[in-house]
This record gives C-alpha cells, structure tokens and sequence, in this order.
C-alpha cells in the first residue's frame, strides 16, 4: 500500500515538473491596439506648424522564460499614422516600428519608450522624425495595455 | 521609559540613515556613462556600401526604489555620430536622444530599446540614410551598470 503511494506521488512529481518546464519554454504572445485620435504634435523643423495624428500604435508581446527564473519579454510597437498640418493643410504619413526586450525576475513588464517614425510630407514641406513616447504594461495576467504619453518631433542634424 | 523610548527612536533614525548611505540605489542615485564608437564599418543596406561610424554615446541614469522594492529607472542617452561611405566619400553626420523609462522588481535589468539615429548627409545630392540601432543597458545585481549600442542597420531613410 505504503509503495503504491510513493509511486504514485513519484509519478505526479515528474508530470508536474515536466508541465513547469513546458510552461517555462513557452512564449506566451499577446498584442493591443492603440488608437490615435487627434493627438497634436509640432512640426518645428520647417513651418512650425501642429499637426493632428490620427491612427493606430499596434504593440505586441512574447515572454518567455529561462531556468534561472529570468523572464524575457519581446516587444514591438508598430505605427501607422496619418498627419494633417493644422495650417497649411499638409498631409503626413507615418509608418514604422521598433523592437524592445526587457530581461528580469519580474513576472510582469513596464516600460515607456520611444517609436521614431519618419513623418513623411505629402506636400511642399520637408518631412521629419516623429517621436511617440509609449507607456507599455504587461501585468502579472499577461495582459498588455499601452499609451502615448507623448509626440514630439526631431529634425536631425 | 522616556529615555529608553529617546533611545530607540535615536537608533532607528540612525539605522534609517546607514541603510541610505548603504543602499544609494534605493534611495536615488545618478549614474553617467560616456563610450567612444570608434572606426565601427556597418554595410549600408541601401546601396551596399559600408559606412565608416565614429562618436560617442553619453547616457544618464537615475534610479529609485520604493519600500516596496519596485524601481523606477530613467535612462537619456545623447548620440552624436558622424559616418564616411567608404566608396562614395559622402559625409554623414549625426545627433539623436533617446529617453527610456523601465519599473522593475529590484536593480537589476536588461534592458534592449530599439532606437533610429538619422544620418544626415552633407553632400549636395546624396540622401540621408537611418541608422537603426539597439541601445543595450545591463544593471547586474551588484549595480554595475554596463551600457553599449549592440546593433546598428543602416538602410534608406
């Protein structure tokens, strides 16, 4: 009877630590979609007019983790935006991405970081680079939320 | 009593204040990095052409944690880089900032955000070109901070 047990309790401790290493190796994804509606930026660079972005931010997540209990998440922010100067009537584009990691013993992520963009004129003036500061959060339930904190513009050298 | 109540409320506010001289991280700290990119030949995807990148990478860090244990890290990095096309003999020149923010359980972190620095070309006829590079922070556990830019692609702007 007693050995019966053992074998038993012998054989749910290997299936359990075979499912925890199964869920460690398995990247888990998530994305949201972030809508833009007339956010404001400046085009500093050239006529110094705002311009109004209206679009959507798409972010998307993978976590994974390794057997020293370091979480590594991969994200990547995605635009893809129009513009419209709020003087001259100039349309703009935006789209583009950039990758970010974070590894840590965090079971969740928070990060705010930078999407530059190439605000491209579709008129007479010159384009620039949009920089959207995003608040990324992937919570402890694998949930990922974002938000821009911020749009500024660069204008390079 | 009066006294023994003076005493431990003395050596609490002196325990308080070792841990602060202790742990600077917990309680603020400022860190300044400053790295040379020297003679660095990335291929330029646009045309194929390797470029010749040199500058430096000056960052500024700023840490605070919590009772809680969560940090909150601040991390601005200036780029000023110039580039040579190796076949062309055209000038680029380059300054970018890039601000990344991170919370975290602890210090320590690794830390990958994709960033574009924009290579603004001196010749009359000749386009400016993105570089698309990684900045790549590590806090180990004992707070030592290591920073680099681990990648750089450039492409057409």
């Amino acid at each position: 009877m007693f050995r019966s047990f053992k074998r038993v309790a012998i054989l749910v401790g290997i299936l359990l630590g075979a499912a925890l290493a199964l869920a460690q190796s398995t990247p888990v994804t998530n994305s949201y979609d972030l809508v833009v509606t007339n956010q404001t930026t400046v085009n500093s660079c050239s006529v110094g007019e705002p311009v109004a972005l209206n679009g959507t931010v798409h972010v998307s997540y993978s976590v994974s983790a390794d057997n020293s209990g370091v979480n590594h998440f991969a994200m990547t922010a995605a635009n893809n935006l129009t513009g419209a100067g709020q003087k001259t009537g100039t349309p703009y584009l935006a789209s583009d991405s950039d990758d970010y990691s974070s590894n840590n013993n965090d079971s969740s992520a928070d990060l705010t970081v930078e999407l530059k963009s190439d605000l491209k004129s579709q008129g007479a003036t010159p384009g620039l680079t949009l920089v959207q500061s995003l608040h990324i959060v992937v919570d402890t339930t694998g949930n990922i939320s974002a938000q821009v904190v911020s749009n500024t513009t660069g204008c390079g050298s | 009593m009066l006294h023994r109540t003076k005493r431990a409320v003395l050596t609490l506010t002196f325990g308080f204040l070792a841990m602060m001289v202790c742990a600077p991280v917990a309680f603020g700290q400022a860190v300044v990095t400053d790295m040379q990119l020297t003679d660095q030949i990335v291929t330029n995807e646009c045309n194929g052409e390797p470029v010749l990148l040199n500058g430096t990478l000056h960052q500024e860090m700023s840490f605070s944690t919590n009772p809680n244990g969560n940090t909150h890290s601040s991390f601005n990095a200036t780029i000023h880089m110039n580039g040579y096309g190796q076949v062309t003999g055209v000038y680029y020149v380059a300054n970018e900032n890039i601000h990344n923010e991170t919370n975290t359980k602890g210090v320590a972190q690794e830390q990958f955000f994709g960033t574009k620095i924009k290579l603004v070309s001196q010749g009359p006829q000749t386009p400016n070109m993105m570089d698309r590079a990684t900045l790549h922070v590590v806090i180990d556990k004992n707070n030592v901070v290591k920073v680099e830019i681990s990648k750089h692609q450039i492409k057409c702007n």
